[in-house]
């Protein structure tokens, strides 16, 4: 994909970020173009989910600035703020679905916040939840589906929305190892529609080597390699690259 | 961080503030008035409904049916239409009430009730209830009247009356209490109690008499318009009446016992308190190092050395009994020492007894000897006779005498000899009377003088009536004295003026008698001539001037000189003499038979006791107008007892008290406000717990919920902002406590003795702290929900209401919530 020309969707530039003392992003410059598909890898706290999540700001960022289709989300009001995330779809680690609700609750709730009828948003959610395979489950809440259903759940929720970028914090992480297929499989559905650019966080390498236009690796809040799957894991240049090149060939 | 306070949650939270202040305030104020309800119902169903009785009794209930039939005598008696209930029976006691009509709410019968339930078997008194009803207590008695006079004039007071030891005010049915309170509050501020008390080792001889004499000295000065010495006012006035009697008694007392003077030798310095020693017996005199013994004198002193001698008081013995003036003091081991002093002992006592026992002697004899006037009459007639004789005597009167008149004269002085010997007898009689007179009048006057010095008690009462019989007594000797003087007088003129006629004719007779035969035989001898005999006539004191005196002698002026005497005589037998002289017995009878030691004894306890009572801590008390001048007022009294050390302390003069049921219903208010406060509190604490801790726990997420709105700024103003967002929550919780506390307290009536409006909105910020401090610990947030919500691009108001608050105890703020959800 060619991403010299265009103007990135959303772009990182000296993004820091501190847990007291602790360095967690050292100044990380980044580009998204819209379409393309990065996923960000690295080992456990090397920053992968503070990254995700200074990008809509649902942690602070100390220091840089992010520009989200032009705008800079550092530097907006709550109300700018709240339209923007809307247009930012995001996937947690731990579904953060609402227990109160039942699936299509959850998935229909920020319709219905934004708006839009019962009716029209049911009807959109259905949609998404078929999407996902979880059509059947609409009356179900969280407490009754499996991690790899509720996940699924989370991804409609964040779809119906159709949002123009998608964040996702490692989203099989919490998964039972026979549930993730599941998980990926709709995930490298998206990416192969090209629906939304997406910014995935995982250790999935496999998932990596076939669905990322970019793999970005990750260390100490550090960006210590960033290419084409190919070239990671071909030809690191990190250590880091090494070990997923290792764990890619066993 | 402002953006928060544009989130329409805000609105929410207000409206929530609003209303869960009212409903706690409600509820609050309703659970008070539910207390006060029961409380209420309780004490009507105790002391019966407002004014409904007036009188409360608690009667034994061995002897209520007795009590009873007596209360209803007496209300058919004295107070007919008054209404009896009996009440419950707690420890023994019947609660017995009576309820008075309305005509009976006066003064007069307020009064009397005690005289009219004075017997009642198995009741001892009982307790006012008449409301509306104010008391003032602590008021000493003595200004009671006054106070009484002045609590009449408030109006709306019906009318007031001693009651107790206290001033019983009743009201007027619509009496505002508060306003007549503050009218009582006004009269007692015009008035102080000043408290004078001496330094311990201050004497105050009689403090009752030191508390008049110091009242009238500070009477208009200093600004003191209006005093009254209350010392020892707080006790009853028959106890202040025993202790004006038993300061009478001390001085009674002191006067009559034996007064000693010690004359210490020189060189010897004596002690106020050393006990000096005095032999009884003549025979046996006190040697130094013999144990004293019972039948010594023992004379305690009591006085500091004043020019040479001391004053002491005789504590063992009779100064009667005191054979050696020497003392000697007693040392260690009650054991007799050095002669260091000499007595001087005066016992009015003992005189007094002498004076009484001669004048009753003396009077009976003036008593007996009421026929002084016959007697003198006899001599009179007597006189008369011989005058007759002599008359007969042919020129007696004339020329010298010679054989035949002196032969003549003879024989009839012969004949007129038992007239002539009763004449005499008579005069000696009257001349005794008189000397007897004298005598009585002398011992009369010393009666007079001991009922003149103050030593009979001014206090009728005590030794029977003595005081005043010693009183009257003395004004009835003064008369006699003055009629038994006059009395003397006459007898002295009329003896006077027969003495000399007497004398003559006796020394006549003597003369005569046998010397007629020896005048005939020295007759014959010399031839007869008459200048042997005018020789002879002059040798027995006959001669021509006492012959012409006899002839002469004015019988008649002396029988008128007799009148004044006879009738004066006449008049004394019917003077009161007689019963002087038994009431000189009856004083005699009724003097008390003490020993001075038992007098000296009695005085050293009259002084304990003054000394403890009078002046408990040694005080005095005054009752004096406020707004005195404190400064000249206390110049006056230090100068007063010449000593700096006395403590002045000035009191309010006493203090009010509302009735029984009006002081219940202000404990039960008290009561009631606590219920409140302390349901105000419990609601305070479920608000926090149930509706307010989400959102303490969310001010703990403020970077999520209020990010800055340029990141950046975080590293231009850094600190100031970190200050401020790190404040805000707490400044927020602190807020929401205080006011929603001290609002809700207030607005329930709620109340806690001792603490403010202020302490609680203090208390309210301290507790919104604390739960804030604590609040994640029983409140644990989703983060993950919250995070979701944010995710998908929610505002706080959004993610309060449709996740948090949903989420979490279910209250008054989810209660509203409900209505504002999407998905409900």
């Amino acid at each position: 994909m060619n991403t010299e020309k265009r103007e990135p969707l959303l772009k990182i530039e000296g993004l820091g970020k501190r847990y007291h003392r602790r360095m967690v992003l050292n100044k990380i410059n980044l580009n998204l173009y819209a379409g393309e598909t990065i996923i960000i890898m690295g080992p456990s706290g090397c920053g992968k989910s503070t990254l995700v999540r200074c990008i809509n700001r649902l942690t602070e960022p100390d220091e840089g600035r992010i520009f989200f289709d032009g705008v800079d989300v550092t530097g907006i009001s709550m109300a700018k703020l709240a339209e923007m995330r809307k247009k930012i779809g995001f996937v947690f680690q731990q579904f953060n679905l609402i227990r109160r609700l039942n699936v299509l609750e959850n998935v229909t709730f920020a319709l219905r916040v934004y708006g839009l009828s019962k009716d029209e948003a049911e009807e959109k959610g259905i949609t998404a939840l078929s999407r996902v395979g979880m059509a059947e489950r609409v009356s179900s809440y969280p407490a009754e589906l499996s991690g790899g259903e509720q996940q699924r759940v989370g991804i409609a929720r964040a779809l119906v929305l159709k949002p123009r970028l998608m964040l996702w914090d490692e989203p099989t992480a919490a998964l039972d190892p026979i549930l993730v297929g599941e998980v990926l499989d709709i995930m490298e559905d998206l990416v192969r529609e090209k629906e939304t650019t997406m910014l995935v966080v995982t250790h999935e390498v496999g998932f990596a080597r076939r669905a990322a236009d970019r793999i970005i690796l990750l260390d100490h809040g550090n960006i210590v390699e960033e290419g084409t799957p190919e070239k990671i894991f071909t030809e690191p240049r990190s250590e880091i690259g090494e070990k997923y090149k290792k764990l890619l060939k066993n | 961080m402002l953006s928060i306070f544009r989130e329409k949650f805000i609105k929410d939270l207000i409206i929530w503030v609003l209303l869960s202040i009212f409903l706690s305030s409600i509820l609050a104020a309703g659970a008070g008035l539910l207390a006060d309800r029961y409380f209420t119902q309780t004490i009507a169903g105790l002391m019966g409904d407002v004014g409904e009785y007036d009188l409360f009794f608690q009667v034994r209930n061995d002897l209520k049916g007795v009590a009873l039939s007596r209360f209803k005598q007496i209300i058919q008696e004295k107070l007919p239409g008054a209404v009896l209930k009996t009440g419950i029976s707690i420890a023994g006691k019947t609660t017995v009430f009576i309820g008075l009509p309305t005509k009976y709410r006066t003064k007069r019968v307020f009064t009397n009730l005690n005289y009219y339930f004075r017997d009642v078997p198995g009741s001892s008194s009982f307790s006012l209830m008449t409301e509306p009803r104010l008391t003032i207590s602590g008021i000493p008695r003595s200004v009671m009247d006054l106070f009484i006079r002045e609590v009449e004039k408030i109006p709306d007071v019906s009318f007031a009356f001693q009651d107790g030891s206290s001033i019983a005010i009743i009201l007027d049915q619509r009496a505002e209490i508060k306003k007549v309170k503050k009218e009582l509050e006004g009269i007692l501020a015009s008035y102080r109690l000043l408290e004078v008390r001496f330094p311990s080792e201050y004497n105050v001889e009689n403090a009752i008499e030191a508390g008049k004499i110091l009242s009238s000295l500070l009477a208009g000065k200093g600004g003191v318009t209006f005093i009254r010495d209350v010392t020892s006012g707080e006790s009853s006035d028959e106890r202040q009446a025993l202790l004006m009697t038993m300061a009478e008694m001390k001085k009674f007392l002191l006067s009559y016992a034996g007064q000693v003077f010690i004359i210490p030798i020189s060189g010897i310095v004596l002690n106020p308190g050393d006990v000096l020693a005095l032999g009884s017996n003549e025979a046996q005199p006190l040697k130094k190092g013999e144990p004293v013994k019972t039948e010594d004198v023992l004379v305690k002193i009591t006085s500091a050395e004043q020019e040479g001698r001391m004053e002491g008081l005789i504590v063992q013995g009779d100064s009667s009994l005191i054979s050696d003036p020497s003392a000697r003091l007693v040392v260690e081991d009650n054991k007799t020492g050095d002669i260091v002093a000499s007595i001087i002992t005066d016992s009015p006592k003992e005189r007094l007894v002498k004076v009484l026992d001669e004048s009753i002697k003396l009077l009976e004899q003036v008593n007996s000897i009421q026929d002084l006037p016959s007697q003198a009459g006899q001599v009179l007639a007597a006189a008369e006779t011989i005058q007759a004789a002599l008359q007969s005597i042919n020129g007696l009167g004339t020329g010298t005498p010679d054989l035949q008149k002196i032969r003549r004269l003879s024989t009839l002085l012969e004949g007129t000899g038992t007239e002539l010997q009763n004449m005499a007898d008579n005069l000696a009689r009257l001349r005794w009377a008189e000397n007897q007179l004298d005598k009585a009048i002398d011992g009369l006057e010393g009666v007079q003088t001991f009922t003149q010095m103050g030593l009979a008690l001014k206090n009728s009462g005590y030794y029977g009536d003595l005081g005043e019989r010693i009183t009257s007594l003395g004004q009835g000797i003064t008369g006699l004295i003055e009629d038994l003087r006059s009395k003397a007088k006459s007898l002295d003129d009329f003896i006077n003026r027969f003495n000399p006629l007497v004398e003559v004719l006796l020394r006549w007779k003597q003369g005569t008698a046998n010397l007629a035969e020896q005048l005939n035989k020295v007759y014959r001898t010399s031839g007869g001539e008459d200048g042997s005999l005018e020789g002879i006539a002059e040798l027995i004191g006959m001669n021509a001037e006492s012959l012409k005196e006899l002839e002469e002698l004015d019988l008649s002026g002396l029988r008128q000189g007799l009148t004044p005497l006879e009738s004066g005589f006449g008049a004394l037998e019917g003077t009161n003499l007689t019963m002087i002289i038994d009431e000189l017995k009856v004083v005699q009878s009724s003097l008390p038979k003490l020993q001075d030691e038992e007098i000296g004894k009695t005085i050293t306890l009259l002084d304990n006791y003054l000394g403890g009572e009078v002046a408990s801590g040694e005080k005095l008390q005054l009752f004096l107008n406020a707004g005195y001048s404190k400064k000249e007022v206390t110049k006056l009294i230090k100068s007063f007892f010449d000593s700096d050390e006395v403590r002045i302390q000035s009191l309010p003069p006493g203090t009010i008290q509302t009735d029984v049921r009006n002081e219940l219903s202000r404990l039960l208010q008290e009561v009631r406000g606590v219920i409140a406060a302390l349901t105000v509190i419990i609601l305070g604490i479920m608000a926090f717990l149930f509706d307010q801790a989400p959102v303490l726990a969310m001010l703990h997420h403020l970077d999520l919920i209020a990010p800055l709105e340029d990141a950046s700024l975080k590293q231009r103003k850094g600190i100031g902002i970190k200050i401020c967002r790190k404040v805000f929550p707490w400044l927020y919780s602190a807020a929401i406590g205080a006011i929603w506390l001290w609002a809700t307290i207030k607005l329930s009536g709620a109340q806690i003795p001792y603490l403010s409006d202020f302490h609680f909105f203090l208390a309210g910020g301290f507790l919104g702290i604390i739960f804030y401090q604590v609040v994640e610990k029983f409140h644990q947030l989703n983060m993950d929900e919250v995070m979701a919500g944010y995710a998908m691009g929610f505002s706080f108001t959004t993610v309060m209401r449709e996740i948090l608050i949903p989420a979490g105890r279910p209250g008054l703020m989810q209660l509203l919530n409900r209505r504002k959800m999407v998905i409900k």
